[in-house]
């Protein structure tokens, strides 16, 4: 197929987006990613992707970003390094818009420290808003605060930010302090923004402001004041037809003040608009529900299914097991194994293997089990150290079958049972302490 | 679930202060600015909270003695982030704030991690591999019961001892390098100090 110079394919798309289908839309941008890719052509990629991509995650591309992402992720770690930072916020958010929570912000979490590392501060500032999304309003009150100051003071770090991308970090920090009874701390800086006219012209940071007024005045008890400018934003989307999410908040504030909206001539429209908003978000909210069983059936979580908890969670349920010391006590056993060269995909095979073989071996016995590095996995099991170790090497054995110890990757298995009674350890951190201690001395 | 409670600091720390640990867990965020390859390593992070009590605390903390049997390259790392005197300067700003305390935790720790990745490659993967485990627990491989084995666990001291020498050979013939790392965390705490009282104390932007 004739491919046309990226630089004309690439206008080309950005002038005819308007008028494509989405499917299209994004074939035609996908396409162009991957010419820029095989032509190592950098800028483009980063164009690309901060333009076309990075709108569309929000869309029913997501998944398809996210696959395409992952599949380019060789490219991106060995020939694009100083794109990783923009790479990782942009899985994070496919995520993120999937409810994936935890997972984006492990991507979210290698975005700060490339950023940082690339000295992009717009990019450390925006993973780490990105990173306390979902959890800033469940942190203690100093905290939150705290975090949402530094983030602004990050990005101001050196001199290329734009007045726009401050405002819009400290935005969170500004409506953060009022809701938690600090207004005073803010009255300033809210001042300032909106003295020195700086949104002026950016149509979205122009409703935030407002809205943050109103925020600031409710907390005053200024209603009539907070009324006007609620009133102003909800006329504006109205008439607009757009920022919907803004609308609903404006208009959901309202009611939960029972500031009435009458004597508004728009009021008639405002509660057709609210009824087809919240129609069509539960329109989506079910196509998101249809979209995430798909995924679920499609990509199973074969990583936790296979090794049980995270290690974190298995930490404090192996915790209360070790607690108990009914009959002989519960152990926990650490395997550790060593390949020839180092081999991630094999060391999961390994890994998988001798779970599967555990699994055949001790059943329901197993009380639970993680993966604590990636060469090493932990049980808890309810037995004593002399016949757990008695029955382990039968494990072994069935390992070696597909492993032989003198013609395959698999080098070492080193093992340790650590029995809470009879050591009197109570507690995983302990009893991981001691197994790896008998490991160490087993490897000299 | 961010959790620090495994980390052992090298200071000697009251009580009160080591309950901070728990605190610190919320500010998992600040952790997220290590070196991505160090991120999730358990000594990076010790050492980055070992850094951030140093520049947090008011009073002058001691180094845990029993502490640097176990930990000689974190021992190594604080002493030579505390030689440093434009270092030791950023704790007027630091003290007592946790946010500038655990900003510039983590550049100081990433100022020790990019000198610990050029001398990576004078390791096998093997032996970076042994220490990185072993030196997130060691404390038990010293344990009175082991001794009939032998005295000391001598592979993982040799281990550490050297890498330890490979990163002191490193920053004595590097010295412009590490000058330029200490001016640039001095040049980032003193900007976001400053920006700190326009913004939040003048309300002023630009």
């Amino acid at each position: 197929m004739f491919l046309q110079p990226l630089h004309a394919a690439y206008e080309s798309l950005t002038e005819s987006k308007r008028n494509m289908t989405l499917d299209d839309y994004f074939n035609q941008m996908k396409a162009l990613i991957l010419q820029a890719t095989e032509e190592n052509s950098t800028d483009y990629i980063e164009k690309l992707m901060e333009a076309h991509l990075l709108p569309l995650v929000i869309s029913d591309k997501n998944y398809e970003i996210f696959y395409l992402l992952k599949e380019l992720e060789p490219y991106f770690t060995k020939r694009a390094k100083h794109l990783l930072a923009l790479y990782y916020r942009i899985l994070g958010h496919t995520l993120y818009f999937r409810f994936e929570y935890e997972k984006a912000n492990s991507y979210y979490k290698l975005a700060i420290s490339h950023s940082l590392e690339n000295k992009d501060y717009f990019g450390v500032a925006t993973a780490m808003n990105n990173f306390m999304l979902k959890s800033f309003h469940s942190l203690p009150e100093d905290v939150g605060l705290t975090i949402a100051k530094s983030i602004p003071l990050i990005l101001k770090i050196d001199n290329n930010y734009t007045m726009n991308e401050l405002i819009s970090k400290l935005f969170f920090y500004i409506e953060f302090a009022i809701l938690q009874g600090k207004a005073h701390y803010v009255e300033k800086l809210l001042n300032s923004i909106v003295d020195g006219d700086y949104v002026k012209g950016h149509e979205r940071y122009e409703l935030q402001l407002k809205i943050l007024q109103s925020i600031f005045w409710k907390s005053k008890g200024e209603l009539v004041k907070a009324r006007g400018l609620y009133l102003e934003v909800l006329q504006h989307c109205v008439e607009r037809k757009a920022h919907h999410d803004l609308l609903l908040h404006v208009y959901k504030e309202l009611v939960n003040l029972k500031l009435s909206t009458d004597g508004l001539q728009l009021e008639q429209t405002v509660h057709e608009v609210v009824n087809d908003l919240e129609r069509s978000l539960k329109e989506e909210s079910q196509l998101m529900l249809k979209f995430l069983e798909k995924d679920w059936s499609l990509k199973p979580q074969k990583f936790s299914r296979i090794f049980g908890l995270k290690p974190e969670q298995f930490k404090y349920v192996a915790t209360l097991h070790l607690q108990n010391v009914e009959n002989c006590g519960n152990s926990l056993l650490l395997v550790d194994f060593l390949l020839t060269m180092p081999n991630s995909q094999e060391m999961l095979n390994v890994l998988s293997l001798f779970n599967a073989e555990m699994t055949a071996e001790f059943g329901e016995q197993i009380l639970v089990v993680t993966m604590i590095d990636e060469s090493s996995i932990a049980y808890v099991l309810p037995l004593a150290e002399e016949e757990l170790d008695s029955r382990i090497y039968k494990v072994f054995d069935q390992v070696r079958v597909q492993y032989p110890k003198e013609t395959s990757i698999l080098k070492g298995m080193y093992f340790a049972s650590v029995n809470n009674k009879e050591n009197n350890l109570m507690t995983v951190e302990d009893c991981l302490n001691l197994a790896y201690a008998y490991i160490y001395y087993e490897l000299q | 679930m961010f959790s620090l409670q495994w980390v052992e600091p090298i200071f000697l720390l009251t009580d009160t202060q080591r309950q901070m640990l728990k605190e610190l867990e919320e500010y998992e965020v600040y952790f997220c600015m290590l070196r991505h390859d160090y991120i999730e390593n358990a000594v990076a992070i010790s050492g980055m909270v070992d850094f951030f009590y140093y520049l947090y605390e008011k009073e002058q903390l001691f180094i845990n003695s029993e502490m640097t049997l176990y930990y000689l390259l974190r021992h190594y790392c604080v002493d030579f982030g505390l030689s440093l005197e434009k270092l030791r300067k950023i704790k007027h700003y630091t003290t007592g704030h946790i946010d500038r305390s655990l900003i510039a935790a983590a550049l100081v720790s990433n100022m020790i991690l990019d000198i610990h990745r050029k001398i990576r490659s004078q390791f096998t993967h093997e032996e970076i591999r042994f220490m990185w485990k072993y030196m997130k627990r060691p404390k038990k491989l010293f344990d009175v019961k082991f001794q009939k084995f032998e005295s000391y666990p001598k592979k993982y001291v040799l281990l550490e001892t050297k890498m330890l020498q490979a990163m002191r050979t490193y920053t004595k013939e590097n010295r412009p390098e590490i000058d330029a790392a200490v001016q640039y965390i001095n040049r980032f705490m003193d900007a976001y100090v400053y920006d700190e009282q326009q913004l939040f104390c003048h309300g002023v932007l630009k």
